[in-house]
C-alpha cells in the first residue's frame, strides 16, 4: 500500500522523465530519416549520416566548436581558480553569500540581455570597440568574430566554475591545509603540493562541465558572431529553420556523443591523476 | 600585499560580471540611440517603443503564461517526486533520481529540438493530440522538463532537514499519511517550495535556446523576440527589455539568495530544536 502510493507520487514526475526518453529515441530515428526536407519522416537510412560525416562543412563546423569549448573552459578556469581562491580566503561567511549571489547574478539574466549588454562595450559603438580589433580577423565588426564570442561566454561560465572549485578548496583546506602549515610548508608550497594535486579532479570536471556548456549553446555564437562564427549547436538551429530535420538531428546526435565522450575522458584522466593518492572521498 | 591583490581581483570579477547589466539598465534611460556615456538627459522613450510593439507586448504575455505553467507543472511534479523519493521506500531510487535529474545536464539544443519533433510526430499521427499540443503547452513541458532537476534539488534540501518526527506525532494525533502530507509536511518546507518556484520560474522566463525551437508552436516569447530584434537591429529598445527581464530576475535573485541562505540556518524545524519526548 505505502510503496503504491510511493508510485503514484512518482508519476508526474514519471511521465516528464518519459517524454524526455521517447523524445530522444525520435531523435535518432529522425537522424536516420532521409535527407529530404519537409515534414519529418521515418525513412530507415543512413544516407544523412553519410552525407554529413562525408562534407567537409562538418568537420570544420565540429573542430571550430570543439575548439571555443576549450579555449572557454580553459580562460573559465584560469579566471576561476583564483576568483574561489580569493573567496575562499578573503571573505566571511556573510560577505560570501552576497559575492555568490554578485557573481551569479549574470546568469539569472537572459542570454540576449547579456549579449546586447557587451555589446554596448565592445561593438561597433562600445567604448572598447579597439579592444578586439588585433585579434580578430574579421572584416568588419571586431566583436562579431571569435574572440568576441569567447570573451562572452567566458563571462557566462565563470560562475559556473567558480562554486565548485571552492567547495574544493574548502574541503582541502578543512582536511589537510593546516597540517601542511604545522609541518613546516610555506604557502606557496602548500599551495602547490597539496591544494593544487588535490583540487585536480575538480577543476578536470569543471572542465568538463564548461566545455558542454560552451559547445552546446547557440544563443551567444548566433547573435554575437552574426553569421561569422559557426559552431555546430548554431548550424543546428540553421537546418531547423531549413526543415533539415534529419539534418540537424545528426548534428545534435553528434552533440550528445561529444559530451558523452568529454565525460568520459574527464573521469579516466581523474582516475589517472589521482593514482596513488590516499583517497578523499568523492572527487568533485 | 596578496591580500589586497586578491581582494582588488575580487572586486574586478564582481565588476566583470555586473558591469555589462548596469551599462544595460543605464543604456535603456538613455535617449540617444548611440549609447553615448555617461547619457547626457534621462528618458523613458525605449520603454514606450518597447510596449508599443506588439511582437514584444505578445511576446511577454507569452513567457509570462508559459513561465507561469511550467513553474507550477515543475513544482508539482518535483515536489511529489521529491516525497515519493525521500518517504517511501521505492525499488530503484538512485537510477530514478539521476533520471530526473538528467533534463539539467543534456544541452538545450538537443532537448528543443528532440522534444520539437516528438510533438510534431505525435501531432502528425493524431489531431486530437496535435490540437492539445499545438501551442503553448509545448514549450511548458519542456520547460517544466528542465526545471524539474531544478525543484528536485531544492526540495531534496529541504525534506533531509525536516525532522521526521513532526510526521511521527502528526500521524500519533491521528493524521493519515495524506493528511500529513499537507497538514504538515508542505506547510514547514514553503519557503523551499517558494524558491523552487521562482527559480523555475526565471529559467523559463529567460530561455532561449529551446524556446526558439517551439516557435512554430508556442509562439514567440519575449526572449524569442528579443532575439529576433537583435539579429537585425541594436537599438536601445533592447536595453529597454533587458532591464524588464533583469527586474524580473532580480526578484527571483532576491528570493533565492536570502532563502538559501537560510537553507542552512533552523528556520524548519530540524533535529535540534524538536526535543527528544522520550
Amino acid at each position: 500500500m505505502t510503496r503504491a502510493r510511493g508510485l503514484l507520487l512518482l508519476l508526474p514526475a514519471a511521465l516528464l522523465a518519459l517524454m524526455l526518453v521517447f523524445a530522444l529515441a525520435f531523435l535518432v530515428a529522425e537522424s536516420l530519416g532521409s535527407a529530404e526536407t519537409g515534414p519529418p519522416t521515418l525513412a530507415w537510412s543512413l544516407s544523412t549520416w553519410e552525407s554529413t560525416i562525408g562534407g567537409d562543412y562538418f568537420w570544420r563546423v565540429l573542430l571550430r566548436s570543439s575548439l571555443l569549448g576549450a579555449v572557454v573552459a580553459s580562460l573559465g578556469i584560469v579566471v576561476g581558480y583564483p576568483t574561489a581562491v580569493a573567496l575562499q580566503v578573503l571573505s566571511g561567511q556573510r560577505t560570501r553569500l552576497l559575492l555568490f549571489a554578485l557573481i551569479f547574478s549574470p546568469l539569472l539574466i537572459s542570454a540576449v540581455a547579456r549579449v546586447y549588454a557587451w555589446s554596448l562595450i565592445l561593438g561597433p559603438t562600445g567604448a572598447l570597440r579597439g579592444l578586439l580589433a588585433p585579434i580578430a580577423n574579421s572584416p568588419g565588426d571586431p566583436f562579431a568574430s571569435f574572440p568576441g564570442v569567447t570573451i562572452v561566454l567566458v563571462q557566462n561560465v565563470v560562475p559556473l566554475a567558480v562554486f565548485p572549485i571552492l567547495a574544493s578548496l574548502t574541503r582541502v583546506q578543512a582536511q589537510l591545509g593546516e597540517a601542511a602549515q604545522l609541518l613546516g610548508a610555506t604557502p606557496w608550497q602548500r599551495f602547490t603540493r597539496v591544494t593544487l594535486p588535490l583540487t585536480a579532479p575538480t577543476v578536470i570536471a569543471v572542465f568538463e562541465v564548461l566545455f558542454i556548456v560552451s559547445i552546446s549553446t547557440f544563443a551567444v555564437p548566433t547573435l554575437v558572431g552574426q553569421g561569422h562564427v559557426q559552431v555546430l549547436a548554431s548550424d543546428v538551429y540553421q537546418e531547423v529553420i531549413a526543415f533539415n530535420w534529419s539534418q540537424a538531428s545528426v548534428e545534435v546526435i553528434v552533440l550528445l556523443a561529444i559530451s558523452v565522450a568529454t565525460i568520459a575522458l574527464g573521469g579516466v584522466l581523474a582516475r589517472w591523476m589521482t593514482r596513488g593518492l590516499p583517497s578523499q572521498g568523492e572527487a568533485s | 600585499m596578496w591580500r589586497r591583490a586578491g581582494t582588488l581581483w575580487l572586486l574586478g570579477i564582481v565588476a566583470l560580471m555586473l558591469m555589462p547589466l548596469l551599462l544595460v539598465v543605464v543604456d535603456s534611460l538613455n535617449p540617444s540611440v548611440l549609447g553615448t556615456f555617461p547619457p547626457r538627459s534621462l528618458s523613458l522613450v525605449w520603454y514606450r517603443n518597447a510596449f508599443a510593439n506588439s511582437t514584444f507586448t505578445s511576446g511577454l504575455v507569452n513567457s509570462l503564461v508559459i513561465a507561469s505553467g511550467a513553474s507550477v507543472l515543475a513544482l508539482l511534479a518535483g515536489l511529489l517526486a521529491a516525497i515519493s523519493l525521500s518517504r517511501y521506500q521505492i525499488p530503484g531510487r538512485r537510477p530514478v533520481r539521476t533520471l530526473l535529474s538528467a533534463p539539467l545536464g543534456i544541452p538545450r539544443v538537443a532537448l528543443g529540438l528532440s522534444c520539437f519533433v516528438l510533438f510534431l510526430l505525435l501531432g502528425s499521427w493524431s489531431d486530437l493530440l496535435a490540437g492539445l499540443i499545438n501551442n503553448q503547452l509545448s514549450l511548458i513541458l519542456v520547460h517544466a522538463l528542465v526545471a524539474l532537476p531544478i525543484v528536485l534539488i531544492v526540495i531534496d534540501g529541504a525534506l533531509s532537514q525536516l525532522d521526521p518526527e513532526l510526521e511521527t506525532a502528526a500521524s500519533m494525533l491521528g493524521a493519515t499519511q495524506l493528511q500529513a502530507l499537507y497538514l504538515v509536511i508542505v506547510p514547514a518546507m514553503l519557503p523551499s517550495i517558494l524558491t523552487a518556484a521562482v527559480l523555475s520560474f526565471v529559467f523559463s522566463f529567460d530561455d532561449v535556446e529551446a524556446a526558439l525551437f517551439m516557435v512554430p508552436m508556442a509562439g514567440p516569447t519575449l526572449p524569442v523576440a528579443m532575439f529576433d530584434y537583435l539579429e537585425t537591429h541594436t537599438d536601445p529598445t533592447l536595453a529597454a527589455l533587458s532591464t524588464i527581464l533583469v527586474l524580473v530576475s532580480a526578484v527571483g535573485l532576491i528570493v533565492g539568495a536570502t532563502r538559501l541562505g537560510s537553507l542552512s540556518s533552523a528556520e524548519v524545524p530540524s533535529r535540534e530544536v524538536v526535543p527528544d519526548a522520550a
